[in-house]
């Protein structure tokens, strides 16, 4: 069942949508990370599960109760913000210990609990410093235990990374997750980066224009996007799109891409599916193979462009009109203007509508 | 190269000189003054040739000196004008400051009264005071509110009241909004975020204000001199009463100026680390 | 040989008690994009404005084209400095925006005209010109923040985190079209960035800086894959190296890495250890790229472990895998990878790829040397 469910909420300012008829579950310890550019309408949906902002239209339910009009410090939902609210002139015990406070709990119950949640956190050795002490992370993750203090039914995190330097991010969201899992709360996560996003979330929603597009696991949302929008935001680095004709021969579907063509046999259930004459095919980096040898399915090309990426590298290789970017391997030999043999690894294309943008399954 | 620097910078120091110059004489002039005797109220020296406290012993017993220095009439001591002063500008100065407070966090937040509402509060400013001396002497004569100190701080609040609102608005507009709604998801309901949240962040603000509106209410002498008479008289209006048959009484004024300059100093200086604060406040992160 | 564009001596600056640039020293040829790299607080910024003029060092010296301008104001300098926030007028138009520079420079007006639309022209920015610049987009801000700074011609154009302000997708595309204006414009770049794709993404030659010590300098290829120091091996690429520490020993044929009471069996790795006595006995830090590492078929991997937990970067999947007591590896393995979290695996590496350092010392043990020096 259900812990915190969104029900059909919309919110409008002025004439454009901020958010379009939003429908999220989460489900009790789990983590619900939404994805977006900025402007997608992720801090509103996550005020509006605060209270902090009404909606429209639509329900907000939490433990099949309707809070929707609940004013926000009944609901017992707490809020991380990008720039988290740290009192600069009280110290760090001070700070984490501001809601208990406000509860007016008994001191004793006050600096037990406070110093219970610096240890989980690991900040004990900042409760005594002053915020300008603090570096990016222990600025973080005072805000944390601030919002986790008082024991929310949920935690919303708002993009609570974004301003850290890059290395500390990639540990604070692993950090982060760890944590959620540790202690089992309910949360819910918003990035404008995919991957942090699909790193956090147990569960990830892709925001766009104020819509969810897709909701599922990390994984079902790389390995197979609903639409070509998903596929061009979660996918890094961007994969190639480019128009395709496609041909049904027997069994066998022939995609055309000016000149080179791949093919893939259908099963006759996939084969139910209507075959448009022209798709997007969108062909991820990682899934063209680079050869120096000529061979069977393999199109000569032109290096135009190699960029070492450290793990790996990004190779941009022409092959006649159609431009694919690569991967390949961090040791491999490549000269720009050098002759190369892709080819395609057919069964990782994927094709989205040139109408709708929506996914064609066919295999 | 080397002697265009030097042109420039020594330029820069006579400048500075000058301008220090311009602010510094006349206060000077002022403390001389006080301590000068009657005889030199109208030299064109500084240092007085023989210093005295008469003028400041005239201040609080006027009947000894009657006649010496060709004072008129008998003025009051100045103990009831300076309490007077202490207590009206003090309470119009905290009402000022407390109304402007919520309306500049009602303006700030929820944009009440709307912009021109809050721009109104400006536009009563903007016309000279002489302007409305006149009516508000005819409604006070008929409210019986003339020589009374409590109308003096209605009528200073009122009046002041519009920067309160101006300069606590941008102090509000400062604080991060999240701030409030961090405390509100912690269990504040929204009157406690008010006053634990707003209230202690806007501190600065609330200081730099009072000094602003304390300072204006202090020195304010138009209204006070047309509104009271014997039992709310202050001390701009206690100062232009020292008047002789010669005319003006330089050395009393002088020394009053500076007795009635003691108080904003005392507070300017006590509220110091705040007002440093206060002008620093778009730094908080 | 390029020519010396900058030459920066041990430049020291203090704060207070903190040393923010301490005794920093390296050169930047001409047309090169030359990056200091650092988490915040490592002094690359400090350095760069030291290298503008707004900070003077407390001792060392600046070479600009072979001129010693360490007691020269900014605008003397012949550099110009693009800002983390893009230091555009939004009440200016586009134009007046770009020609600022010549202006206060007193450029005549046909020339500044000129000067500045070919600038324009370069960047794309010529359809905007009578815009103005407050109501554009990041990345218009960007350019025009750009285009300012080439209408002078500097000798050296310094950009402090020029893209921290952008979102991930834009960020990409906002650093491919930097480096492709550098390459045709052939302009010399000091880049300050704390992010270290986009170091290895942008640049020719990198610093490393940590707590105001350079640490090295080196193509991002030589810094990725010959780091000097742990924290250069760490700092650099994404997922973090994986660090296992111990004290190396030979106990039979078997090498062993112990700490506390956990005990590693790295037999796997003997032939990197083989016929260095030097190397045993040692606390050491072996240095294992996620991506170096893979899922090998039965009995033929380094290490065996219990996978712990799965998660997507980008294009691939991170798995944590137990090896021993509080020792985790990561390995960077395809998307499409059948793998269960609790399933036992057997670890493989490329034992070329994989590095050693002294643990008390934090610096590489370059192996090859050693067996060189063997062979002599």
């Amino acid at each position: 069942m259900a812990f915190l469910e969104i029900k059909s909420v919309s919110k409008k300012y002025g004439e454009k949508y901020a958010l379009r008829d939003i429908n999220l579950s989460v489900r009790k310890g789990e983590i619900l990370a939404i994805a977006g550019p900025p402007g997608a309408g992720k801090t509103t949906l996550l005020k509006i599960i605060a209270g902090l902002i009404p909606p429209d239209s639509g329900h907000i339910y939490l433990e099949g109760e309707d809070i929707t009009d609940k004013p926000p410090h009944l609901r017992g939902i707490s809020m991380v913000f990008e720039i988290p609210p740290v009192y600069p002139d009280r110290t760090g015990y001070d700070n984490i210990a501001f809601p208990l406070k406000l509860k007016k709990l008994p001191p004793d119950e006050i600096r037990r609990r406070v110093y219970e949640i610096a240890e989980l956190l690991g900040i004990t050795h900042i409760l005594d410093r002053k915020p300008s002490t603090f570096s990016g992370g222990e600025y973080q993750r005072v805000a944390l235990a601030r919002a986790l203090i008082t024991n929310p039914s949920v935690l919303l995190l708002d993009e609570p990374l974004k301003s850290l330097d890059a290395k500390i991010r990639e540990q604070m969201s692993i950090w982060l997750k760890q944590l959620q899992e540790k202690i089992g709360i309910t949360a819910v996560y918003t990035s404008h980066d995919p991957l942090e996003a699909l790193t956090v979330g147990s569960k990830v929603a892709i925001l766009l224009g104020g819509e969810v597009r897709q909701l599922g696991s990390p994984l079902d949302i790389l390995r197979d996007p609903v639409d070509l929008d998903v596929n061009n935001y979660v996918n890094i680095p961007a994969p190639t799109v480019i128009e395709g004709r496609l041909e049904l021969e027997e069994d066998k579907v022939k995609i055309q891409l000016d000149n080179i063509v791949v093919e893939k046999k259908i099963t006759a259930a996939s084969g139910e599916t209507p075959i448009p004459e022209k798709a997007y095919v969108s062909i991820r980096p990682a899934d063209v193979k680079v050869s120096k040898e000529p061979g069977p399915g393999r199109y000569p090309g032109r290096v135009e462009m190699v960029q070492y990426l450290g793990a790996r590298m990004l190779a941009v290789i022409s092959a006649d009109n159609t431009t694919l970017r690569t991967i390949v391997p961090r040791d491999m030999q490549l000269n720009e203007g050098e002759t190369v043999y892709v080819s395609i690894d057919v069964d990782k294309v994927k094709l989205y509508d040139m109408k709708t943008r929506k996914r064609i399954v066919l295999w | 190269m080397r002697t265009r620097q030097l042109l420039l910078r020594s330029l820069r120091y006579i400048l500075i000189g000058v301008f220090v110059l311009w602010i510094l004489v006349p206060v000077a002039w002022v403390v001389t003054l006080a301590f000068k005797s009657y005889a030199e109220w109208r030299v064109s020296y500084f240092i007085p040739k023989k210093p005295t406290l008469d003028n400041f012993i005239v201040l609080f017993k006027p009947e000894v000196f009657t006649g010496v220095m060709g004072a008129t009439a008998i003025v009051e001591p100045v103990t009831k004008p300076l309490i007077n002063s202490i207590l009206i500008s003090a309470f119009s100065t905290i009402l000022a400051v407390i109304i402007g407070f919520f309306t500049a966090y009602g303006a700030s937040r929820y944009n009440t009264p709307g912009p021109f509402g809050i721009f109104f509060t400006l536009l009563t400013r903007m016309l000279p005071p002489a302007t409305f001396v006149t009516p508000i002497m005819v409604y006070y004569s008929s409210l019986n509110l003339l020589d009374q100190h409590f109308g003096l701080i209605v009528l200073y609040s009122s009046v002041t009241v519009t920067y309160g609102i101006w300069i606590l608005k941008g102090f509000i507009d400062a604080i991060p909004v999240e701030w409030e709604e961090a405390a509100m998801l912690e269990g504040a309901s929204p009157t406690r975020v008010l006053f634990k949240v707003v209230l202690p962040l806007a501190r600065p603000g609330l200081v730099v204000s009072a000094l602003f509106i304390f300072l204006l209410n202090w020195t304010e002498l138009l209204f006070a001199l047309v509104l009271t008479n014997i039992n709310a008289v202050t001390l701009p209006v206690h100062i232009s009463k020292y008047v002789g048959a010669v005319g003006q009484l330089y050395g009393p004024q002088a020394a009053l100026a500076l007795v009635g300059s003691i108080i904003p100093v005392v507070i300017g200086y006590l509220i110091q680390k705040h007002l440093v604060t206060g002008f620093t406040f778009g730094m908080v992160r | 040989m390029k020519s010396v564009k900058l030459e920066v001596e041990g430049i020291t600056k203090r704060f207070g008690d903190l040393v923010a640039v301490d005794n920093v020293s390296f050169k930047v040829y001409e047309g090169e994009v030359f990056t200091l790299l650092g988490p915040s607080g490592c002094g690359k910024t400090t350095t760069l404005r030291i290298i503008s003029g707004l900070e003077t060092p407390d001792s060392g010296r600046v070479y600009i084209g072979g001129r010693d301008v360490t007691e020269l104001p900014p605008q003397e300098r012949d550099v110009c400095l693009v800002f983390q926030e893009y230091a555009v007028f939004p009440h200016m138009s586009v134009f007046d925006n770009i020609a600022f520079g010549l202006k206060v420079r007193k450029v005549p007006r046909e020339e500044l005209t000129a000067k500045t639309m070919e600038v324009a022209e370069k960047l794309g920015l010529s359809e905007l010109l009578g815009k103005k610049a407050g109501g554009l987009g990041l990345s218009e801000k960007q350019r025009i923040a750009l285009a300012r700074c080439l209408a002078v011609e500097p000798e050296i154009l310094l950009l402090d985190e020029p893209l921290t302000l952008a979102d991930a997708k834009i960020r990409e595309s906002m650093r491919r079209e930097l480096r492709r204006l550098q390459r045709e414009l052939g302009i010399t770049m000091i880049y300050v960035t704390h992010d270290q794709l986009e170091a290895i993404m942008l640049s020719d030659r990198i610093a490393i800086m940590n707590r105001g010590k350079l640490l090295q300098v080196g193509s991002p290829r030589e810094i990725y894959e010959k780091p000097e120091t742990l924290f250069v091996a760490y700092f650099i690429g994404s997922p973090t190296i994986n660090l296992v520490e111990g004290r190396l020993t030979k106990v039979g044929e078997k090498y062993l890495l112990t700490r506390d009471d956990i005990t590693i069996d790295v037999s796997g790795l003997a032939q990197k250890f083989a016929g260095l006595p030097e190397l045993l006995d040692r606390e050491i830090v072996l240095g294992i790229r996620p991506e170096d590492l893979y899922i090998a078929g039965s009995g033929s991997g380094i290490f065996e472990g219990v996978v712990e937990i799965i998660e997507t970067a980008g294009d691939q999947l991170v798995a944590h895998v137990k090896i021993a007591k509080e020792t985790m590896l990561r390995l960077l393995i395809p998307l499409d990878t059948e793998i269960r979290v609790g399933e036992k695996v057997v670890v493989s590496a490329d034992a070329e790829k994989i590095h050693v350092f002294d643990k008390s010392t934090e610096k590489r043990i370059n192996l090859e040397e050693l067996h060189q020096r063997r062979m002599v």
